[in-house]
């Protein structure tokens, strides 16, 4: 594996790889946000109910 | 045999998957085994904690492993011999036993090094920090199901769990071996082999910027897992008033919301992983280099200008954690929270997309040297946090007087614009370096 500055267009997975770890941080930004919404109205939360 | 580096990846990130599934399993069923045996709140922490016991010297030796035999025999020898004790752990009656079979098991999260190499040896320079983010990041994730899923499935048949476990390994075990390669290219392969030696972890261990990465991954990396067993118990006693007046007021309450305050930390320096490793690629792509003082013509040098921005607002955020615990201001706490747990994953996915370029020719060595001995963290900072006098004080300290000397150290050992791994405690040739 060379480093290099220039600019080398990417394969084609690369794409799909990206829209994946894009989906992830989907997953994470909701799972937290329910979990603090449920939380901060008393109603429970990760890792179990109230 | 014809593979494609794709599947290379699926096969180490599944592996890692599991492994973190089956290191994290004991913590998940802990209250269960806590009932079954009668155990007190030491014993239970004792139990909770051995689960980190073998990383620092296990990483160290399995990313040694890796470049010597190949990651798929040590990965696939990792998942059967912790696969075999999980199933014997499920027919254990005794506890003494059960903990040191459970410790054993908890090997099983020394295989991140081992995936690290393994996916360093496939991808090339302008992509390794997505693939990187991709293997850890959704790998890192098996600690979280684990904890949120196992429990439902199993209920408190903890044994249940861990023969199901065990019995899965062993089958990914098969798979690893049958269909993983070690390297894109033989000569790939052999140069990694060939600079196995003890001279060549001398070498790896006695430069500076390895060192200065080893701290950045105990700033990150560290941090994370210090914060996993820290922060339920911090929210419980920092925000017990708090908490209660959202309408928590019984003991589990209190826990369940502590504990989520807790996850929040873990679930996004988690799953942002792989974005830090994209943004690691992008910054490489574009030629970002805007810090002072890191070097900015290095073929990698914008990596090294992201990974610094991460350590910094990591530092500051650790500051901001103080600043909003001491206000007493519960929600502006955890905000701060889910901002440390991006800047963490910023952190680790910034530093694994640079270590397999700085030593190409021995990514297990360096993996097993910056992933295992960072670990030290996850021990030293709960103790300066729980020493403190003021509960909220610990992180101030912890970011004044670790993470301000680490990040000057990185900045220093980064400044260097030509080859910065010739920089070291040692001349190269003195260290085993022959070139």
């Amino acid at each position: 594996m060379q480093p290099t500055t220039a600019q080398v267009p990417h394969e084609p997975w690369y794409k799909y790889g990206v829209a994946f770890l894009f989906l992830e941080m989907v997953i994470a930004i909701a799972v937290s946000a329910y979990s603090l919404y449920m939380t901060f109205h008393g109603l429970g939360g990760f890792p179990g109910k109230h | 045999m014809r593979t494609h580096k794709i599947e290379q990846l699926v096969i180490a990130t599944v592996g890692f998957f599991w492994c973190f599934l089956m290191w994290f399993s004991t913590a998940a069923f802990s209250p269960s085994i806590a009932a079954a045996y009668h155990l007190n709140i030491k014993e239970l922490g004792l139990l909770a904690s051995s689960a980190i016991w073998m990383a620092p010297i296990g990483r160290i030796i399995a990313g040694w492993a890796s470049d010597r035999f190949g990651a798929p025999r040590t990965f696939a020898l990792i998942l059967a011999g912790c696969g075999l004790m999980s199933i014997a752990s499920a027919y254990t009656t005794s506890y003494e036993l059960l903990f040191i079979e459970r410790v054993i098991v908890a090997i099983a999260g020394v295989s991140f090094v081992v995936g690290i190499q393994h996916v360093a040896q496939w991808f090339e320079s302008n992509e390794i920090g997505t693939a990187e983010g991709l293997y850890a990041g959704t790998g890192n994730v098996g600690a979280g199901v684990g904890a949120l899923l196992l429990p439902r499935i199993f209920g408190t048949s903890y044994q249940s769990a861990f023969l199901w476990l065990g019995v899965i390994a062993l089958f990914i075990a098969v798979w690893y071996l049958l269909r993983g390669q070690a390297a894109k290219t033989v000569e790939r392969r052999d140069t990694a082999r060939a600079a196995s030696s003890l001279r060549g972890t001398v070498f790896v261990w006695s430069r500076y910027i390895a060192i200065a990465l080893m701290l950045a991954y105990a700033m990150s990396f560290g941090l994370e897992i210090a914060m996993n067993a820290w922060l339920p118990g911090y929210f419980s006693r920092g925000f017990n008033d708090a908490i209660l007046a959202l309408g928590f007021t019984s003991v589990a309450g209190v826990q369940i919301a502590a504990g989520t305050f807790a996850a929040v930390q873990s679930f996004t320096a988690s799953l942002f992983r792989p974005f830090a490793g994209f943004m690691s690629d992008l910054f490489q792509h574009k030629g970002w280099t805007p810090l002072p003082f890191i070097a900015k013509t290095l073929p990698y040098a914008p990596r090294l200008h992201w990974l610094g921005i991460a350590l910094i607002l990591i530092t500051l955020a650790m500051g901001a954690l103080t600043l909003a615990g001491l206000t007493g201001t519960l929600h502006m706490s955890v905000l701060v929270l889910v901002a440390l747990g991006i800047f963490i994953s910023f952190g680790t996915g910034g530093t694994f997309a640079l270590v397999p370029l700085l030593f190409p020719d021995r990514p297990g060595i360096a993996a097993g040297f910056i992933g295992g001995v960072s670990t030290a963290g996850g021990i030293v900072y709960p103790l300066i946090f729980a020493g403190s006098a003021n509960i909220h004080m610990g992180y101030l300290y912890v970011a004044l007087y670790m993470f301000v000397p680490f990040v000057l150290f990185y900045l220093w050992a980064a400044r260097y614009e030509r080859h910065p791994e010739e920089h070291g405690l040692f001349a190269p040739k003195l260290a085993g370096e022959s070139a």
